[in-house]
């Protein structure tokens, strides 16, 4: 049986600058994998050629069998692969429900009647807390709020694998928690993710695989307990002792 | 909209339209021939506005539609055609250039895409100035004589209410939606699964409609054209300045505009002549500055239209009488 979710051997250069080489994921259905990496480490690039936006300039992404990379991100999107913004990228002047119904009409294969979508938005929108911004215009909404509203409209195209990119960054301890709870009911409901995230206490509390990469190159992979031990990771983080030591301000 | 203010403003629309029917009959015909041309600019502008408020996309080359259809209903009224038959060619030909130039154009973004849409109407001037057996050249055209202004009227009038119809339910649909997404941001649009390519065409072409109606009904009045009268600067820039004035992507906004423009330019007509030129200048730039919302966005005008119900135009979703809350 072919793997549920798969990049073999993706690379991508940018001009003479190689943003992502050789890397490879093999994900397991309704899993949490992580992606981490120091920043510059090609973690979004990969994220753009998974969810369509970028080719890849060698390799291929698998996604339940179908080879998905070359495919437009409306595609890819309607294939069941839906994703969050680094930056939140919300529509502004949009309310909070318009913003998920976009999701609901445009990002499935089947579009239901008006009334159908309208009570599906609700719930999603009440699924993620937002029940009661509804009429809100997406401008006016805290961080937190605006992170919640981009996985509702995520969650609104019915994702089998959901991108979440630094959903986590930026948020007080409170917010972490609620966002937290938020992921492990996504994955409870038979959602498979993809996060990228660069608090380590989230990563571990979360991911049942991570994948590390640094300068595009795929340096770890392997539980997080595992991963946070590797000497490769702990030098790409925070470099190593010796160099430390006989640095040229030594 | 409340239930107070939805019977106020159906009251001010009865009141409006038994005015506007009435004219002819008073005999006041200086006012028909100013609202005449209050609707012909007020329908370029609303028709602008999908495209540029609605999408986003500043298309300074919306009035080659107007000329076009001014000019194909001029060339075929003099081939002895019936009215109708011309407009609705002048319609189809709108629809299929707006359809062509849709490929090329799109690719541009911001700045970019105004400034090619502007060359446009150099492109299609340049071509009536030189296509001289079929346009005139650059002498114009002339159509058949006959006074025309109290049908043209109505003709101009039922077209721009055609257009506030189209404004107001292409705002509420789901294409509509896609179309505002697509101004908040076209990459996430595309990610979620919108058409992009296919709704931005699609949006050109309904906004090239009304456009070409106008110039066909235009030209059936004036009688005679020229590259000069309708691919001009006037007729490109006072539609979008009209729509900037009043506030794009909200279908009161060009209506309020329009008014107030020609009011003023009215005024000015008589005082100092082509003045009005140098104030559209001007006029935009205080827009960009001190109001970029336009006028109905203003502190002062905003809690008016809402109270009549007459808010933003994106509005897929009503939830009972609940207002978007910004």
């Amino acid at each position: 049986m072919s793997p549920f979710f798969e990049c073999r051997e993706i690379s991508k250069t940018f001009g003479g600058i190689e943003a992502l080489t050789h890397v490879n994921l093999n994900v397991e259905p309704n899993s949490i994998t992580g992606v981490i990496g120091p920043n510059g480490a090609g973690k979004t690039t990969l994220f753009n050629i998974v969810s369509g936006a970028l080719r890849p300039t060698a390799g291929d992404v698998i996604f339940k069998g179908k080879k998905i990379s070359g495919m437009g991100p409306a595609r890819v999107c309607r294939l069941g692969i839906a994703r969050t913004y680094q930056l939140v990228r919300p529509f502004n002047s949009l309310s909070a429900i318009e913003n998920v119904l976009i999701g609901l009409g445009f990002g499935r294969t089947t579009t239901l009647p008006k009334d159908k979508r309208v009570a599906e938005a609700m719930k999603i929108l009440q699924f993620v807390g937002l029940e009661n911004k509804i009429n809100h215009v997406a401008e006016g909404l805290t961080l937190v709020e605006k992170k919640h509203l981009e996985i509702a409209r995520a969650l609104a195209t019915a994702p089998e694998l959901l991108l979440l990119d630094e959903v986590v960054s930026g948020l007080n301890p409170t917010e972490v928690t609620r966002i937290i709870g938020t992921i492990q009911q996504i994955q409870k409901s038979g959602i498979t993710v993809i996060m990228i995230e660069h608090i380590l206490k989230v990563v571990m509390a979360l991911c049942e695989r991570v994948v590390v990469l640094n300068y595009g190159a795929q340096i770890a992979e392997g539980t997080p307990e595992e991963v946070v031990t590797n000497e490769a990771v702990i030098e790409a983080y925070i470099g190593k002792f010796d160099d430390a030591r006989e640095g040229p301000d030594a | 909209m409340n239930r107070r203010g939805k019977k106020l403003f159906y009251l001010v629309v009865l009141l409006l339209c038994a005015v506007l029917a009435a004219l002819p009959w008073v005999g006041f015909s200086y006012g028909i021939v100013w609202i005449f041309l209050l609707a012909v600019y007020f329908t370029l502008a609303l028709s602008y506005d999908i495209v540029g408020g609605y999408m986003g996309y500043m298309n300074l080359g919306h009035s080659t539609f107007f000329g076009l259809g001014a000019y194909t209903t001029a060339i075929l009224l003099n081939q002895g055609f019936n009215l109708f038959a011309a407009l609705f060619a002048a319609l189809l030909l709108a629809a299929v250039f707006a359809a062509v130039i849709s490929y090329p154009l799109f690719r541009l973004r911001g700045a970019y895409f105004a400034l090619a849409t502007f060359g446009l109407i150099s492109l299609v001037e340049v071509l009536t100035t030189n296509l001289r057996d079929l346009t005139g050249g650059s002498g114009g055209i002339s159509t058949p004589p006959g006074n025309h202004m109290v049908p043209s009227y109505f003709l101009v009038l039922a077209v721009a209410g055609g257009t506030m119809v189209l404004s107001h339910f292409v705002a509420r649909s789901k294409f509509g939606l896609a179309l505002f997404s697509i101004r908040e941001d076209e990459e996430v649009a595309a990610a979620f699964g919108v058409p992009t390519t296919l709704y931005k065409s699609l949006a050109l072409i309904i906004s090239s409609a009304p456009a070409s109606l106008v110039g066909g009904i235009y030209v059936w009045n004036m009688t005679y054209i020229s590259p000069d009268s309708v691919f001009g600067l006037e007729i490109a820039l006072s539609p979008i300045i009209m729509a900037m004035l009043g506030g794009t992507g909200i279908m009161i906004g060009p209506l309020v505009g329009a008014v107030f423009i020609t009011l003023v330019q009215e005024f000015l007509w008589t005082k100092v002549p082509y003045f009005h030129l140098a104030m559209y200048g001007t006029v935009l730039v205080l827009i960009g500055l001190y109001m970029p919302g336009g006028l109905v966005r203003t502190r002062w005008v905003k809690p008016v239209v809402q109270w009549l119900g007459l808010g933003e135009a994106v509005d897929y979703f009503k939830n009972g009488d609940a207002e978007r809350i910004p």
